[in-house]
């Protein structure tokens, strides 16, 4: 299979790019002489990066606790609700446009109030993953389920499968590249809901610590938590990515195309 | 012919239609529509595209219900036909994430066989398929014509007594649609089976059956049954009989009649 496969060629360019972006930000500032808690060196941040080192882990702990729940929480909910809407008309009229409208409001207004009603503590943080990272899911899966063809469905019943057997043997695995599309998704930007939840209030996490950080011009630290922050999204999406490569083996949509993680 | 199939065409209908009427909505697709199958029997209703002839196969199998007439099998009640009738459809509707023989199995695992017997089932009969070789495959790494016998054994597998075949080689190119046809012949001759065929193309009706109804379009309705003589050796080159050439011109006629009468 082609995405197995490692290929410098598909991984040089970024990597290159990333380099040299690196090395003139490390010589303009220090050439410009820029103050450290305005833009600090790569430099300054790898340092930071390494003398923090159990401090940044200490909260991007929590932060990840928060991800991970609140995106298992998502894709339960995420699912069920999307299986609803393709099933049934009243729950697609019902709930649809409300899950859309629903996706106007800057969720980031609402977490003012969630700490108000639920407190500061992990539940609030859960909450606003949620709102964030549901909505993907749900498009997608819906999306999914409904590329399921009526011939298809006809062909189990005069196999005389029933309801149970239609969902599972039938629906559920024609949705699944969808569903993890989805996920893939969802992982990445529930490090957005996590860090919103944390600024908002908090009294442990990465984005308490930049939230600290800031008012005491610890640039660097701000820095270094937004590295831990990239690299938690990025872990995440990979894990996602490498369950569906497992989980899809045999769908040609893996077999076929590369696959996102194959472009890595 | 085999003598099995030859002597019991005369047989009680294991399939009976008086008057079906059919419609979506305002449109009346089938009307009045009345065919009774043997056991045995291999039958194959003809009819121009858009005439509800995948409607009628659809109706039978319990996939949709007649709006109107009586329907009667021999061993199945009426309302519980989904199950207990073989339908294989034009396209093969695989299921790309399984392989080959889970495929062939798919109708075995939902009536709920204990799941190690299924491979020996589908084993037994992955030669005469001409599949044996593949069973591990996916359909994506098939041939069309491959992928078909893969639908065609799904449909076989399921244990019962009629078997409903909706234009099965329609999506293929004419060289495999000839072998296909051929090959069916022989497993039909195998499967101790009554088979219900819809096709548009009268050389393959004249091939494959016993009896051809005759249908025409707005709405759906029979118009003629022909019994087709029995050639002892089925083959492509059995069409130039004149026997069944006489018989193919008068198909032509009714068909080309009811054209002019639309």
């Amino acid at each position: 299979m082609i995405g197995r496969e490692f290929s410098w060629s598909a991984v040089l360019p970024p990597v290159l790019t990333v380099v040299v972006a690196l090395v003139a930000w490390e010589v303009i500032v220090r050439a410009m002489d820029v103050q450290t808690w305005l833009l600090p060196p790569p430099s300054m941040i790898f340092g930071e990066l390494v003398d923090s080192f159990s401090l940044l882990s200490k909260h991007a702990g929590t932060t990840l606790t928060e991800m991970v729940v609140g995106f298992a929480v998502s894709v339960a909910l995420g699912v069920t609700l999307a299986a609803g809407i393709a099933s049934f008309r009243t729950f697609e009229r019902s709930l649809y446009p409300l899950i859309i409208a629903s996706q106007t409001i800057p969720i980031f207004t609402l977490a003012p109030l969630l700490i108000i009603w639920v407190g500061t503590d992990i539940m609030s943080k859960i909450i606003v993953i949620v709102l964030f990272t549901f909505f993907p899911i749900v498009i997608s899966v819906v999306t999914g389920l409904r590329q399921v063809e009526n011939e298809m469905v006809d062909m189990f019943r005069t196999l005389g499968a029933n309801q149970r057997q239609i969902l599972i043997k039938l629906m559920i695995p024609t949705a699944l590249p969808n569903v993890f599309a989805g996920m893939k998704v969802a992982a990445v930007i529930s490090v957005i809901g996590a860090v919103i939840g944390e600024w908002v209030g908090a009294s442990s996490g990465l984005g308490y610590l930049m939230k600290l950080s800031g008012p005491q011009f610890l640039t660097a630290r701000v820095f270094a938590a937004i590295v831990f922050l990239s690299v938690m999204a990025m872990g995440f999406f990979a894990v996602v990515a490498l369950t569906e490569r497992y989980v899809l083996r045999n769908h040609p949509s893996s077999q076929r195309s590369k696959g996102m993680l194959g472009e890595l | 012919m085999s003598e099995l199939r030859k002597a019991t065409t005369e047989s009680p209908a294991v399939l009976a239609l008086a008057g079906i009427g059919f419609g979506y909505g305002r449109d009346q697709v089938l009307s009045d529509v009345s065919l009774q199958v043997s056991r045995g029997e291999f039958v194959t209703v003809l009819g121009p595209s858009g005439c509800g002839k995948s409607s009628l196969l659809k109706l039978i199998a319990g996939v949709v219900e007649p709006s109107e007439g009586q329907l009667s099998l021999r061993h199945t009640t009426a309302g519980k036909r989904l199950g207990n009738i073989s339908l294989m459809q034009q396209r093969d509707l695989l299921l790309d994430w399984r392989t080959v023989a889970e495929n062939a199995g798919l109708g075995l695992e939902l009536s709920g066989i204990d799941s190690s017997e299924i491979p020996v089932h589908v084993k037994r009969i992955a030669e005469a398929f001409g599949l044996e070789d593949v069973l591990q495959r996916y359909p994506w790494e098939l041939s069309g014509g491959m992928r078909q016998r893969v639908a065609l054994m799904r449909t076989l597998l399921i244990d019962s007594e009629l078997v409903l075949l909706d234009e099965p080689f329609g999506a293929l190119d004419a060289i495999t649609r000839s072998k296909l046809q051929l090959w069916l012949l022989d497993v039909v001759d195998q499967q101790d089976k009554t088979f219900l065929m819809v096709s548009h193309d009268i050389d393959e009706a004249l091939l494959m059956s016993d009896r051809i109804v005759v249908m025409a379009p707005n709405p759906g309705r029979v118009i003629e049954e022909v019994v087709v003589p029995v050639i002892p050796k089925k083959s492509h080159q059995a069409l130039l009989e004149p026997e069944v050439l006489n018989l193919k011109r008068r198909i032509l006629s009714l068909l080309a009649n009811q054209e002019q009468v639309a």
